[in-house]
Formats: C-alpha cells, structure tokens, sequence
C-alpha cells in the first residue's frame, strides 16, 4: 500500500537575482502514513515552511512530485486543488484568524464556502466549539481571546470539513510553554477522536518529543535524518539531529565539575538502564565516575534514560568502549 | 426666494450631488480596485492615473459630451454628478487596491488552503478584513468630492457653489457667500464625524481598539 503523503525528489528554488538563487529544498524523499503524528524539525531558514507549503499546495516545488493519497497533487489544475485543500486542515503560527469575523463565524468559514446548508452548518460550529473547549468565546472576536484561544479557534476551523490530514505550521511557536502544553495536548485527543495523520513543522524539540512518533531533520533545505523519534533522537547522527538532541540536555551543575576529567552525556534505552554498568565499569577500568546529572526523557514510543558523568582516570577510553559494548550510546559534551 | 430657502436648497443639493456620485463612484471603482489587486492591470492601472491626473475643473469640460449623453444635459445637479462619480471612481479603486493589500497575505494563505475560490477570497475575506480602512479612505474620499462639488457649482453645477458664485461672488453678497463656506464646513465636519464614527465602531466590535 502506498504511504498518505510521499515527497519523490522534490526541490525548491527561489529565484531572487542573479547569482542569488536560494535552494529552500534539495531532493527531499518522504514517506508520512496514514496515523502517523509526524515532525519535520530544523532551524530557521533550513526550509521546512517551504517543505510544508508546498505539502499544503500554497507553493509548487520546482522540481519533483508530492503524492497525496496516491494522486500526484504537484500535477493539479487549480480547481481540483481546491477540492484537496478542503480535505486537509492547516493551523499556523500566527493563527490567521479572520478578525471581521467572529470565533462561530471563524470557524463556520470552511463550511460556508464548501456550501453546506445553514442548519448542518450550526451544528458542526456548536460540535467543534465543544471540540476545542471554546463555548464562551463564541461570539468573541479573534482580538479578544489569548494566544492559546485563537490557536484552539484556528483548530477548530481547520477541522471543519471534517479532513483526515492536519498540517501544523509552527503552530505553538507563538505560545508559551504552559499554552503549548495544552494544545499539543489537545491535537494529541483529537488525532485519536477524529482519526487524524498530523504533519508538523517546527524548530522546537519539546513539541516533536510531544506528540511525534516519527520525525524528519531538515537542514540546508536536505533531510539529513529520518525515522521513529526513538531512534533519531537516542542515536542521532547529522549535526543538526545532536544539536537538537542536545538542546534537551539539562544544565550541568559546574560546582560539580572537578575539571580534571572529560564529560560525557549516556543514552540508556530500556532494559539497559537495569544493569549496573557504571559500577562494573568503575570496577573494571581505572577510572571514577562523577554522575553530574541524571533524567528520563519519555518519548513518545520509548523511554530513554540519560545520564551526564565527568570521567576521570587514566583508562577513559576503554571505559567507554566498554560502555558502547554494552550498548550505550555515549557522546562527549563540552560542560 | 429669500436668502434662507435659498442655503437650504443649495445645501440638499449638494447633499444629493455628493451621495449620488459616491454612490457611482463605489459601483465602478470597488471593481476596478478588486482588478488593480488582482492583476496589476498594467492598462487600467494607467487609465485610472490619467483621469486621476486631471485638474478637475477640466475633466468637468472635458466630459460635457458624455454628460450630455447620459443625463441630456450639462447643467444642474443631476447633470453634476456624472464628472463628480468619473473623478472619484479611480481614486476609490486605488483605495480599494490599497485597501486590499494592507490585508496581508496570511489571511489570503489561510483563506485559500481551506478551499476558497478566488472570488470568495475577495468578497469573504479581504474585503469585510479591509472594511475600518476601506470606511475611512471612503470619507476621505467623499469629503474631496464635496469640494469638487462645489467647484461644479462654480460653472452651473447647482448647490452651495452655485450659490456662492451667483448670489454671493457677482452680486456682491458677502453675507450669503460666506455662508455657503459655513455650510461647506459643516457638512465636512458631519462627513468626517460620521465616517470616523463608523471606522471606530467597527474597531471596538472587533476588539481592534
């Protein structure tokens, strides 16, 4: 069966001036399923609103194709891409919200161009104000409600025509992190109410390690690394995936630090993190370890353990072959 | 007829005149604007520069033709209205044009990924987002054409410009004629009052101000 979403080769130029062309995506291959809660991460500029653009039919790539549901909608006349907007929902960053319009008739916008009668219409803007928790606000105005509000608003609206496919354009990058909680929240209920496939983008970590199960890292316009989260984030690889990695790492108490040894940061995944592996280490090799700092990052699919130590002795690096050997993922940082 | 009857007359007339012609102005500029937006329109976008570049006092004579075509003459109120709704047309466009672009191209991005055409784009969206600014540009527009109005009364267009020139300036009624410039002020003043008027409530029902 072929995938929901699939990107063949797909690239983005932007033509500006002479000698000044900018390669916003560069034979991009992606495979989203039907389900799948699925995050595109990277830093500003590496393309990832041109990636979600283009998935969302505002842009068309330059080269290549995007396969929605196995029609190719790089391929469409405008009126046949009309009737595939109306089957996927888009939220944005800045909500754009219709602010000559209120919270009801915000959300009640899909359904009136899509020409659904008046009583239908009522009732799908009563469910979905229910939906997202909104049924004071109704006859509020988009500039009257808080950030987290219009998001809530901007789901609501895009969920109208009942679509099965939820694109997420920075969508919590505006709120603050007790906001993003809940709407990152809320998006994870509605995927299992409604049955929804969410593509995101975003350049935060948290919001991916949320509600992901599969992530892709966007850098310089490539997709330098792809997969479930577990396994990209536990044992990243492009420098872009380890500098998000990292980004979670929790400050290092310095006091700590004795400043004689090196400093690494462990990855435990499951069952590993049962075995006493530090003390046989210890035991092992002439070397003591100084645990600095120690957390559980829960993933959305597994659970990883993580444990920052400063290592000092003359025998460090058997002790980390040792520790690789027993398979966990080991990485110096620089405290 | 004394002096009195004649102000409120002249004064109703130039009412009619200004509310008439704003009224066409809007039914061919609001259109044209939607165009200019829309396409650029490279030709009409120069058509609606050459008319707005004419002096109106000229366009006024220029037009005499085409006024007589329509209303079957030149003179009076009615026949005023024609050269006023010509001038104001392409400045009302240019008001929607612009109008319609300080709406912001999210709203438009969001607009059309939930499926709209372009028409409901337009009439859905940018134009009732656009409203407080398309209000106030439309006064301001509408208190130029008052002034216009005036200068039309100067070469027989009736109302208070026609009052001004015929009983004030030639017959050397300073009286009257100043009263005609109170009258004018006036209306301005409520023109202005009630478009600002309008412009802020729709901000405050919005939650915009």
């Amino acid at each position: 069966m072929s995938s929901l979403i699939e990107f063949k080769a797909v690239s983005k130029r932007y033509y500006r001036q002479k000698n000044l062309d900018i390669h916003a995506l560069r034979h991009v291959n992606l495979n989203i399923e039907k389900g799948d809660t699925f995050g595109i991460i990277g830093f500003s500029g590496a393309g990832k609103s041109t990636l979600i653009r283009c998935l969302a039919t505002l842009e068309k790539p330059t080269f290549g194709q995007i396969f929605l549901r196995g029609d190719e909608i790089t391929d469409m006349s405008e009126s046949e891409l009309r009737k595939v907007r109306r089957r996927m929902g888009m939220i944005f960053q800045q909500f754009n919200l219709f602010f000559s319009r209120t919270v009801a008739e915000n959300i009640a916008y899909p359904l009136e161009i899509a020409g659904v009668d008046k009583e239908e219409k009522e009732r799908r803007v009563s469910e979905l104000i229910g939906l997202v928790g909104l049924d004071e606000q109704r006859y509020a105005y988009p500039a009257q409600l808080s950030g987290g509000q219009k998001q809530r608003v901007g789901i609501a609206r895009a969920l109208a025509n009942e679509p099965d496919l939820l694109l997420c354009d920075e969508a919590t990058s505006a709120l603050d992190p007790k906001t993003t909680q809940e709407i990152l929240s809320l998006l994870r209920d509605l995927k299992d109410k409604l049955d929804l496939t969410i593509v995101l983008i975003t350049h935060e970590m948290e919001v991916v390690k949320q509600i992901c199960n599969k992530v892709a890292v966007l850098e310089n316009g490539e997709i330098v690394e792809t997969g479930p989260i577990g396994q990209v984030f536990v044992d990243p690889k492009a420098k872009a995936t380890k500098a998000f990695a990292q980004k979670t790492i929790h400050e290092i108490p310095h006091h700590l630090l004795s400043g004689e040894g090196k400093v690494f940061h462990l990855h435990f995944k499951g069952e590993k993190a049962e075995k006493p592996i530090i003390t046989q280490m210890v035991k092992t090799y002439d070397v003591d370890a100084n645990i600095l700092l120690g957390w559980i990052d829960s993933l959305q699919t597994v659970t990883i353990g993580n444990l920052i130590i400063e290592l000092t002795g003359s025998a460090i690096t058997e002790a980390i072959d040792f520790l690789q050997a027993h398979d966990v993922n080991v990485e110096e940082v620089s405290p | 007829m004394n002096d009195f009857s004649l102000l409120i007359s002249a004064t109703f007339e130039t009412l009619y005149m200004v509310i008439a012609s704003m009224f066409f102005a809007t039914l061919i500029g609001l259109p044209l604007g939607v165009i200019l937006f829309q396409r650029g329109g490279r030709i009409l976008g120069t058509i609606v520069n050459i008319i707005r570049s004419f002096p109106f006092a000229i366009l006024m004579i220029a037009l005499i033709p085409f006024t007589r075509l329509i209303v079957g003459t030149s003179l009076g109120t009615t026949a005023s209205i024609v050269p006023l709704a010509v001038a104001a047309a392409p400045y009302l466009a240019r008001i929607v044009e612009t109008s319609l672009q300080g709406v912001g191209s999210n709203f438009i991005e969001a607009a059309k990924v939930m499926g709209s055409s372009n028409a409901q784009i337009i009439y859905k969206v940018l134009l009732p987002e656009a409203m407080p600014s398309l209000i106030s540009n439309f006064t301001v527009a509408a208190v130029n054409v008052i002034g216009y109005s005036a200068m039309a009364g100067l070469v027989g267009g009736g109302g208070l410009g026609t009052v001004a020139i015929n009983y004030g300036y030639q017959r050397f009624n300073v009286p009257l004629m100043l009263a005609t410039v109170v009258l004018l002020i006036i209306i301005v003043q409520g023109v202005q009052w009630l478009g600002g008027k309008w412009t802020q409530k729709l901000l405050f029902k919005r939650g915009l101000s």
